[in-house]
């Protein structure tokens, strides 16, 4: 936030951009398996599938509907 | 005495034999000798013309082996007219169908151009491009078709005529060897991996068609993709040698949800541009990097393709995200302490002659609650602790104002003045990122930096080259550039960061559930709506994976969104 910024976007970035954030970072730990470092006695597989608080892009999840299918490299590993 | 008529007859007779002898040997002297060379070259010209060999360029992989990158054989079909001559139609519509032409069209290509050379003698072209770009399937009917071509001629064998018939049935149409550069992952990785364009490279014994890197790795790294070009003729046989692999850090699906995520929010926010950059700390390996808009390596003359690759090639005043450099640097002098409070004077500070403000009235605030409320007037007196000299030497000691030297070109080093060039205020706007440019990738190695224990470690993009059998032949290793905080400083400063993904920090919406995460956020008017920088995630309870390798960094930014939510709440457009 600048010195006369307007306080409308001040921080809205952090706010809103996070949730975008928190939808890539869950899916890079993922897939870079990074284990669960908080709460240990929560079960990932458990907690995962619990509704999260803030429902992540709502209107991305259409478009990410075949992500599933295109994770995996469309060319063999070499 | 005289001699007999007859013996005098038979001397002249002798002398002009003789004479034509010594001519004869001096007319092949001269070709066989002195015009050596010139004769050489026309006869190489018109024998090895169509034995260049195209070497195959290197494909470009992610670090699991997925092909981004790839060359496939194709032809460029070509014709010699001095051999068709009369027989132009017979030839044309055999094979313009197969090359999908229209008969018109070779019919004109086939016409023979007669010119004159140097001495003056007519000569017929030999050669002329039909069509480039050809599979070579489609090569492989064409001369089939051209070897059992019916012109309704019968020749003797051995025969002149039979001879020319042997000729135009095999050698009035050939092909030049090449290659075409194709993306199967279409966009993926696009301002990393780059473009080529074709282009002719030019030889003695001909003209091959390859490929050019114009920009990203095709460019940076075109000596090893583009291998070296061979030559068969004149009984020698040198086969091309093909370009190496390029085996990139880019984790493919890390780049995908990336790519993904980014064009779903430049659409949502209505934003300019959306940039973002994926490090691991521990060795400085980009995993992801991408802006959008994007661009189509195989049309990269779209003119709605993004052609800058924002992460390295743009400056941006990263705002409140640059306060972790001051923060850092004063704690690293021992002139705070995090828990230490500080007035911040409820939003409003008067300082240089101008008011500072806060996003919110605070009162006293520890330097922790600074950098989790994103406090300018408490990082602002942090730097006044650090003075401009040592506030300066940490940025610069962060890597700002010098390239990181990425192995992507058109990087930029970015701007910082020096203390000499400060206004009166500059000590108290620099900490909170303005009057300071950086790149995006600039940001991102600094705030690996702490995910790093305090060393600041050089972008790696490339992992390894490799041969066209997968054998190794150069490895590139992580650059650690320098230590920039001790280890203790970076772990504190991690510890205080994971507040602002927490519901008293500015970005607690991208609070984890299962890990812990270090961020910062920040705005800067001029040239963002908004920037976000949520950091590393620096696991704590997992022994068997230290923290630094099994933890990323990230940096991405919105440039003009207009779909921000005001402060009244509204959800996003």
């Amino acid at each position: 936030m600048g010195v006369d910024e307007p306080k409308r976007v001040a921080h809205q970035g952090g706010a809103t951009a996070g949730v975008i954030f928190k939808d890539i970072a869950e899916e890079v730990l993922r897939i870079l398996q990074i284990p669960p470092d908080l709460g240990p006695n929560l079960a990932p597989d458990k907690k995962r599938s619990s509704p999260p608080e803030t429902a992540p892009l709502p209107a991305s999840r259409s478009a990410y509907a075949n992500l599933g299918d295109r994770r995996e490299p469309a060319y063999a590993s070499r | 005495m005289n001699k007999p008529p007859a013996f005098r007859c038979t001397l002249v007779f002798g002398w002009l034999i003789g004479l034509s002898f010594v001519a004869l040997a001096l007319w092949l002297y001269r070709i066989q000798v002195v015009k050596h060379d010139h004769y050489r070259a026309i006869v190489n010209r018109m024998h090895d013309q169509r034995t260049v060999r195209a070497a195959r360029r290197g494909d470009i992989l992610d670090r699991r082996g997925v092909v981004l990158a790839t060359s496939l054989p194709v032809r460029t079909i070509c014709a010699d007219p001095s051999l068709i001559f009369t027989q132009r139609v017979a030839v044309a519509t055999t094979i313009a169908p197969l090359l999908g032409m229209e008969v018109a069209d070779v019919l004109e290509k086939l016409k023979p151009v007669v010119r004159t050379n140097a001495v003056g003698d007519p000569f017929t072209n030999q050669f002329v491009v039909l069509k480039r770009r050809v599979p070579q399937e489609v090569w492989t009917q064409v001369r089939s078709a051209m070897a059992n071509l019916d012109l309704g001629v019968k020749a003797r064998k051995g025969s002149g005529l039979s001879y020319a018939l042997t000729a135009l049935r095999t050698r009035a149409i050939f092909a030049q060897e090449g290659h075409v550069r194709q993306y199967p992952e279409q966009r993926l990785g696009a301002h990393v991996i780059g473009y080529t364009l074709p282009t002719e490279i030019n030889t003695e014994f001909g003209t091959v068609h390859a490929e050019h890197g114009v920009t990203g790795i095709e460019a940076v790294l075109e000596q090893a993709l583009a291998g070296a070009i061979g030559w068969k003729g004149d009984g020698a046989d040198l086969p091309a040698r093909p370009g190496l692999n390029v085996v990139l850090t880019l984790d493919a699906r890390v780049q995908r949800v990336v790519e993904e995520r980014i064009a779903w929010g430049r659409e949502h926010f209505d934003a300019a541009s959306v940039f973002a950059v994926i490090v691991r700390p521990a060795t400085g390996e980009i995993l992801a990097m991408a802006s959008a808009p994007s661009l189509d390596p195989a049309n990269p003359g779209d003119p709605d393709a993004g052609q800058v690759n924002h992460v390295v090639g743009s400056l941006f005043e990263p705002g409140s995200t640059f306060k972790i450099v001051t923060i850092a640097a004063a704690l690293e002098a021992g002139l705070l302490r995090l828990e230490e409070r500080v007035n911040c004077h409820n939003g409003r500070w008067f300082y240089g002659g101008r008011y500072l403000h806060d996003y919110k009235g605070y009162g006293l605030l520890s330097f922790e609650e600074v950098l989790v409320k994103s406090s300018n007037i408490g990082t602002a007196q942090a730097a006044l602790r650090l003075g401009p000299e040592r506030l300066y030497h940490a940025i610069t000691n962060f890597g700002f104002g010098s390239r990181t030297q990425i192995m992507l070109p058109s990087e930029r080093a970015g701007v910082i003045s020096h203390p000499r060039d400060w206004s009166g205020i500059s000590i108290t706007l620099i900490p909170i990122g303005h009057e300071v440019m950086t790149t995006p990738l600039q940001m991102a190695m600094a705030m690996a930096a702490l995910g790093n224990g305090g060393v600041l470690m050089r972008p790696m993009l490339v992992d390894r080259l490799e041969d066209q059998n997968g054998q190794l032949v150069v490895r590139y290793s992580p650059v650690a550039v320098r230590r920039v905080l001790s280890e203790s400083t970076a772990a504190t400063m991690l510890r205080a960061l994971r507040g602002v993904a927490s519901q008293e920090g500015t970005a607690r919406k991208a609070e984890l559930e299962l890990h812990s995460l270090a961020g910062k956020t920040g705005t800067s008017e001029k040239f963002f709506g908004a920037l976000t920088s949520p950091a590393s995630t620096t696991p704590r309870s997992t022994p068997s994976f230290p923290p630094k390798s099994r933890s990323f960094a990230s940096w991405w930014a919105w440039t003009n969104p207009n779909g921000w939510p005001t402060r009244a709440g509204r959800p996003p457009a």
